[in-house]
């Protein structure tokens, strides 16, 4: 799947995320700028209807940064 | 025609400060104020049972309303967490402690979060095919009964509380076309445990579940209803958390202040939570829409239209 980093990172704006999003590098952890985890809730639901996939509970402890959650999609 | 005449209510007076539990679960206050949005919640007293909520509110009901006792000739608990071990239904022991007449029917609705709404259509029907006058459909599921104190993601969630609703021939509020649903491949998602018999909720599961379904859900209710979203005064969603609110608000393109979030000071009261927010809407509303959502999972929506 050919993904980039601005895609998934519009993503994370459009759920109008607390965090400041100037401070979002690819290998930032998201939780690390304020993005919680009711937030990444909604990240992830953008991301499965955007793609039309589903993300397994076991693979989301994983994609905690924009590079792990492009590199995620890129796999599939 | 038959219809909802006045709620009662009951909240106990016990609370749990979720702001004193911030560190115990590495939250903060932002998060509980804007995500949660339950800063407080109300537990009932140990010795209080589930059938105590359900008369505490019809006390309450017989201060709003002129019914008298003797009128009620049904009623329906909504609760998956009955007195005792659920032997006899909480219903029968509310029939008791109310001093109902023997000619009252009681049964109880095994439903979480959509019980309120399913309950009205299960209510109404009931009467209608028995030409019933007065019925009083109750809700009362304390969840301080299955917490575990541990468990992030409903320690800081669920309170208790009661409502009792009077359906009668004097209706304040009449009912539109309910839409309902159910996903039962996904009930694992908000279950009790078969030995502790303490809850557990795949948070995510239960997020994405509520922002997929329900939005469609009540688009397609008010066009059955010929409306739309704009001829809506009020939108009565129950009270899973602020952020599930907010998130439906946003995703059905809604004004912010057609969409109350009441529940901060006792959080989430399972199938009590929409006529708790009844109980207190505006006078000049006309047209509300509720909607219940969760354990099943499970989901339901009608609309109120207001009785001239």
């Amino acid at each position: 799947m050919n993904v980039t980093q601005e895609e998934i990172l519009s993503i994370v704006v459009s759920t109008g995320a607390s965090a400041d999003i100037s401070e979002i590098k690819g290998d930032t952890l998201l939780s690390k700028v304020g993005i919680d985890s009711l937030e990444m809730m909604d990240v992830l639901l953008r991301i499965e209807e955007k793609f039309s996939i589903k993300i397994p509970d076991e693979d989301i402890d994983a994609l905690n940064t924009i590079d792990s959650i492009v590199s995620y999609l890129q796999k599939l | 025609m038959i219809g909802i005449q006045a709620i009662g209510t009951y909240i106990p007076n016990g609370r749990v400060d979720n702001t004193l539990r911030m560190k115990q679960f590495d939250v903060d206050d932002a998060f509980l104020r804007d995500k949660t949005g339950m800063l407080r919640l109300a537990v009932k007293a140990e010795n209080e049972e589930t059938s105590d909520l359900c008369c505490q509110a019809f006390s309450d009901l017989l201060n709003k309303s002129q019914l008298q006792t003797a009128e009620v000739e049904c009623i329906v608990v909504c609760t998956q967490n009955p007195d005792g071990s659920g032997i006899p239904h909480t219903s029968a022991i509310v029939h008791a402690k109310l001093g109902l007449p023997d000619t009252c029917a009681a049964f109880d609705i095994s439903l979480g979060c959509s019980g309120f709404v399913y309950g009205l259509s299960v209510i109404q029907g009931f009467m209608q095919a028995n030409g019933f006058r007065k019925g009083v459909l109750f809700t009362s599921d304390p969840y301080s009964k299955i917490i575990d104190e541990q468990d992030k993601n409903t320690a800081l969630l669920f309170g208790d509380g009661a409502t009792a609703t009077l359906i009668s021939d004097s209706p304040v509020w009449s009912t539109g076309k309910f839409l309902f649903g159910s996903h039962g491949r996904e009930s694992a998602s908000i279950q009790t445990d078969k030995n502790t018999r303490k809850l557990s909720m795949n948070g995510r599961a239960v997020f994405t579940f509520s922002a997929t379904v329900v939005p469609k859900n009540i688009i397609e209710m008010l066009a059955a209803n010929n409306l739309t979203c704009k001829d809506i005064d009020c939108f009565a969603l129950h009270q899973g958390s602020r952020y599930i609110v907010d998130t439906l608000r946003k995703k059905l393109e809604l004004e912010e202040d057609k969409v109350p979030f009441v529940a901060s000071d006792y959080g989430n009261t399972v199938s009590s939570s929409i006529p708790l927010i009844l109980s207190d809407s505006d006078s000049k509303f006309k047209r509300i829409v509720i909607a219940g959502f969760g354990v099943g999972l499970s989901w339901a929506s009608t609309v109120l239209y207001k009785v001239n």
